[in-house]
């Protein structure tokens, strides 16, 4: 089951495979914290897109929260 | 940056996205460890359980099938109830105030209580309506917020509710004070286990969702108390536990 | 920290000890508060600080006979503040603010026999604690006849009128005999005799009661007030009799100790510390009109004396410590609380984080106080806990690790010697920041010195002590004790006071020296270009000298010789301020350390003359202009001026290092450098506001290189169809980077770079 979902418009496609990106289930972990979200990705060879505005966003703060111990 | 809420009635929109986070209500304990609570307290196949504070029913269901207690929900919040009515089928749904309920002493073999003391001003009378339903020797799982740095409470954090949309942290008590209000109501407590990993985990699913714990407030709250919610959170450090407890042979009331 | 360290702690910083006035004042009223109120004008305000504490401000304000006087601090200036004067001009210029507050009712019944301040100030304390009170006094002796001097008849109505409101039985009658007050003490009454009343002092029969409790003979009898034992009369001490008296009767009707923790009340000394230099005399106001006081207008002035008594000596000098808005006492109270509890919390942490761990607090304190050793040894434990934020400090101690490894670290005997007595140690920063100066330096040691000198490059592990990493700490140096024992253990020749202090401290068995001491001893006399070097620099002093004035002596002196005149700054020698690097500041809290940065360049319009590499750069990033020592003593023949230079970049410093490892190795030894790894043929090109980006981001051009590398080998990046631009991440240990590049004729050029530190499933190492 998925939560969170992270579909950006996006012109990015896959560049080994020439694919479209399309939405996949993917885990991310950190300090032994696992989240499960869906993220924009390659179909065929599995290569994620992971946004600069999430990762310097809302992943940045749960890093912080999550390092806050 | 502590996340600071445990079942908040959301603003009507935001329900059905909140319920997904948690897989039902908003609260940082999984189904996995209300299960694991119940499962040490060795209820018999059929047994009385009043599930206080029932909410959407996710443990309603859990108990029903894994346990097959014979399980009673009780919640004050109307449209919840109304809810679970529409998806379950034959369940003893009351509504009620958790300091006044409408159930016989010494009826119940054991009390489930998930996040709703913190929320009530009254914690004491709800447990003392708890210690008069239950049989003695019955059993309690309690799981709640509490508040793990109690000396960063000031007077800005103390008890003003505010209708509906109360942050759970104007009531949350310490572990001290759970614990002696609890023997005051003659429960013995038989064990604490502290959890916080799990409110923390989803403070993180509800920064991934609103940005900031601020911006989850500000779904709820007026900007100024939003501000206020996230600023106790950071002074109070709550945290998240399950206390099981036994009312006790002779205590009691009725 | 366990309490009995935090309450250690708590004692030494003084901050919240009371003023002398205060402390002197019998009844403890707030002075400082009061003048500070009566400072602005708001004789309200200032009457409803006298009303916390004194009883019947509108009498004993104007009577007082403030003994505070004899003791503020202002004398070793000038003159006391008038406090007394100033109370009077309060009552004068304001009404009364507050209503007594009256607990709920309590069991227990007290008699006070005589009306005198001390008697009037029982009955109203017991009155408000929610005692029952009965007031006694024959006929035409309320006050006992202080009516007449200063004080209007009409404030002794008012009194008389309150003490009824709160219930007080008061009547005039006749003092009891003997056995009627043995009959009231029988019944378990507390009873007070005021000494003011002749009756009263006849049923005292002559004796003084103990002095710290005020019980005369018997239990449950107490006596106080009348003249003092040297003759006079006292008001102040007639009403802090009361008080100590109501304090015993409301102890002995409680049936608690009487004596139990008192040790507060009445006159204290004070352990207050509070910096008087550069206070401008002023001496005190005098009334236009001597009979009517002071007036509004003047008593203002006359309460602007007042220095509001405060150490902060500390907090005055440490853009840290006032950042965070208290003083060490509560910090380290908090600081306790955030590590007693299960989990940290950010705030804390970052304040811990934060210092500067330079030891400026230690020496400015009265009571050295150390808010470094407090925020070190918090680190330490968060480290051994596993609750240090693993991005507080990673940045350091990666560069760090690059420092040590194959890519700087180098241990090299002079070229053709066998041993060597010295080794010059330039340490990380001064390589990073301007490698041209090491090379210099070590030809001219080469040729100065008689010994031979070899070179080795390296890191002190200062940034791993800093983080509080006390284990790789250990591993640093015993990596650099590896280095230095094959060339027959020289003396290290520091040109950074950090590692000069780091090995000092830590490795006192490593023999250490400053490149400063040797050059002024060995007459280095380098010949400046006339005419380029500036008349006149202010010296910032590393942090790290603090506790080696030769170093600093030496410094001076080879800025003396270059012909610069050497100014000082506020905060200098022994006293200096971090420039925001020290304690990894920087890494943990870059704002916070930018303004510590700013704020130390703007206390001189001067260049400054910093004999740091890393205090150079990080006053240059600020736009200070700022020369080295060495820019000094080894001038460039021409080109641009030394002080303009900018700041080095994180980047730039790693390609500086290993660059200057290369070259040297290759000019002095002949030798080549270890193999380059592949990452570092990968061409990139960025403009300037990308680098920039890059830099606040903490994203070193290898990282972009690696990522590069790794996508193009193995084809896994994303692609713009349109721009043809590609993006790609890479992972190498523990932050995955984001790059956006395109293709180039010689190469690839950056567009844009992130990070972060969470990590993709199958994409852990
Ligand atoms: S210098 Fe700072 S730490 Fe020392 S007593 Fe004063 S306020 Fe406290
Ligand atoms: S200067 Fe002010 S605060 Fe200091 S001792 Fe004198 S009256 Fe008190
Ligand atoms: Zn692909």
């Amino acid at each position: 089951m998925s939560d969170l979902s992270f579909l950006p418009e996006t012109n990015w496609r896959c560049g080994k495979c020439g694919e479209k990106l399309t939405p996949r289930i993917t885990n991310v972990e950190y300090l032994g914290n696992t989240f499960t979200m869906e993220l924009l990705a390659c179909e065929k060879c599995g290569l994620v897109l992971i946004p600069e505005d999430l990762a310097r966003g809302r992943m940045f703060e749960v890093e912080q929260l999550l390092e806050d111990k | 940056m502590h996340a600071t809420l445990t079942n908040i009635p959301p603003a009507p929109g935001k329900r059905a996205a909140l319920r997904s986070l948690t897989g039902g209500p908003l609260r940082p304990g999984t189904i996995e460890l209300t299960a694991a609570a119940i499962r040490r307290l060795g209820l018999q196949r059929g047994a009385k359980l009043l599930d206080m504070g029932c909410g959407y029913g996710a443990s309603i269901n859990m108990l029903q099938s894994e346990f097959d207690l014979n399980v009673f929900g009780l919640d004050i919040d109307l449209g919840k109830l109304g809810d679970l009515r529409k998806e379950g089928s034959g369940l003893a749904l009351v509504q009620a105030d958790a300091g006044r309920t409408p159930f016989l002493s010494r009826s119940m073999d054991a009390v489930l209580c998930e996040c709703v003391l913190s929320l009530l001003g009254c914690a004491d009378d709800a447990l003392r309506e708890i210690a008069r339903v239950l049989r003695p020797g019955g059993f309690l799982v309690l799981s709640d917020i509490y508040v793990r740095s109690p000396e960063g409470r000031g007077a800005e954090d103390r008890n003003q509710p505010s209708g509906p949309l109360t942050c759970c942290l104007d009531y949350a008590m310490d572990r001290p004070g759970v614990e002696s209000l609890l023997s005051r109501r003659g429960f013995e407590v038989l064990s604490f286990e502290d959890h916080t990993q799990l409110l923390t985990r989803l403070a993180a699913k509800l920064v991934f969702t609103f940005g900031s714990l601020e911006a989850y407030w500000e779904t709820l709250l007026p900007p100024a108390r939003a501000a206020k919610a996230c600023a106790a959170g950071e002074r109070l450090k709550p945290g998240y536990g399950v206390f099981l407890a036994r009312k006790g042979e002779r205590h009691g009331h009725g | 920290m366990d309490q009995q360290s935090l309450r250690e702690l708590e004692y030494r910083c003084i901050q919240e000890q009371p003023p002398w006035c205060s402390a002197a004042c019998p009844l403890h009223v707030d002075v400082r508060a009061f003048t500070a109120q009566a400072a602005a004008g708001k004789w309200d305000a200032a009457r409803k600080i006298l009303e916390r504490t004194m009883p019947f401000p509108g009498i004993l304000g104007r009577i007082c006979d403030h003994p505070c006087e004899n003791v503020c601090k202002r004398l070793e200036v000038d003159e006391a503040v008038a406090v007394g004067a100033l109370e009077r001009c309060c009552i004068e210029n304001s009404t009364p603010q507050s209503r007594p507050l009256v607990l709920p009712g309590k069991k227990g019944e007290a008699a006070v026999f005589g009306a005198g301040l001390a008697g009037l100030t029982v009955a109203l304390d017991l009155a408000r604690k929610g005692f029952r009170v009965s007031l006694r006094y024959p006929g035409e002796t309320f006050g006992a006849g202080l009516t007449g001097l200063a004080v209007p008849k009409e404030e002794f109505d008012q009194a008389a009128a309150l003490l009824k409101r709160i219930k007080v039985d008061l009547r005039e009658a006749e003092i009891p005999d003997q056995a009627a007050l043995d009959r009231l003490l029988e019944n378990g009454l507390a009873v007070f005799l005021d000494l003011d009343e002749p009756a009263a002092r006849v049923l005292a029969e002559g004796e003084t009661p103990d002095a710290a409790t005020l019980v005369l003979r018997r239990s449950g009898l107490f006596a106080g007030g009348g003249p003092d034992p040297e003759g006079g009369y006292s008001p102040i001490r007639q009403a802090a009799d009361g008080r100590r008296a109501s304090g015993g009767m409301d102890r002995f009707l409680q049936k608690v100790s009487l004596t139990a923790q008192r040790e507060t009340e009445g006159p204290q000394e004070t352990r207050l510390y509070t910096n008087i230099e550069g206070v401008a005399p002023a001496p005190r106001i005098i009334p236009a009109d001597p009979g009517a006081g002071l007036s509004g207008e003047e008593g203002r002035a006359e309460a602007g004396r007042c220095l509001r008594c405060e150490c902060m000596e500390c907090v005055k000098a440490c853009v840290y410590l006032e950042n965070y808005k208290g003083y060490p006492k509560l910090y380290a109270r908090q600081i306790y609380n955030n590590e007693s509890i299960v989990k940290g919390h950010h705030k804390s942490n970052k304040m811990i984080d934060s210092c500067a761990l330079c030891g400026q607090c230690e020496v400015v304190c009265p009571n050295d106080f150390s808010m470094a050793n407090l925020c070190l040894s918090v680190r330490e434990s968060m480290v051994r806990r596993g609750k240090m934020p693993p991005s507080a400090h990673d940045f350091a101690l990666e560069d760090l690790r690059f420092n040590m490894g194959p890519h700087f670290a180098l241990a090299q005997n002079a070229p053709g010697a066998e041993q060597c007595a010295y080794a010059f140690f330039p340490g990380c920063q001064l390589a990073g920041s301007a490698p041209n100066h090491v090379e210099r330096v070590y030809d001219w040691l080469r040729e100065a010195m008689d010994d031979s000198v070899g070179l080795i490059l390296g890191c002190c592990g200062a940034p791993a002590l800093w983080a509080g990493e006390r284990e790789l700490f250990g591993r640093t140096l015993d990596a650099l004790r590896e280095m230095i024992r094959p060339l027959g253990a020289p003396t290290l020749v520091t040109a950074c006071s950090t590692c000069y202090d780091t090995l000092r401290r830590h490795a006192p068995d490593v023999n250490t020296t400053s490149l400063w001491e040797i050059m002024d001893r060995t007459g280095a006399t380098p010949s400046p270009a006339p005419g380029r070097v500036p008349a006149a620099l202010a010296v910032h002093d590393p942090c790290t000298t603090r506790e080696h004035p030769k170093l600093r002596a030496a410094a001076r002196s080879l800025a003396g010789k270059c012909g610069v005149e050497v100014q000082e700054l506020p905060y200098n020698n022994e006293l200096t301020s971090c420039c925001g690097y020290g304690g990894l500041m920087s890494c943990a809290n870059p704002g916070l350390a930018r303004e510590v940065a700013e704020r130390r360049a703007q206390q001189h319009s001067g260049d400054y003359l910093a004999y740091c590499a890393m205090c150079r750069d990080v006053f240059a990033s600020t736009g200070k202009r700022v020369w080295h020592l060495l820019d000094l003593l080894f001038p460039e023949a021409a080109g641009e001026n030394p002080a303009a230079r900018s700041s080095t970049g994180f980047s730039e410093r790693r390609e500086n290092r290993s660059r200057l490892r290369r070259n040297m190795l290759k000019a002095l030894w002949g030798e080549e450098a270890g193999l380059m790894e592949p990452h570092e043929a990968v061409n990139i090109a960025m403009d300037a506001d990308v680098a920039s980006r890059m830099e606040d981001r903490r994203i070193l051009k290898e990282d972009l290189q690696r990522v590069i590398l790794h996508a193009q080998e193995t084809g896994l990046r994303l692609q713009d169809p349109t721009s043809g631009r590609y993006l790609a991440y890479h992972r190498p240990v523990r932050v995955t980077y984001w790059v956006e590049y395109a293709p180039e004729e010689d190469g690839y050029r950056v567009f844009n770079a992130y990070s972060h530190r969470m990590a993709l499933e199958g994409d852990r190492q």
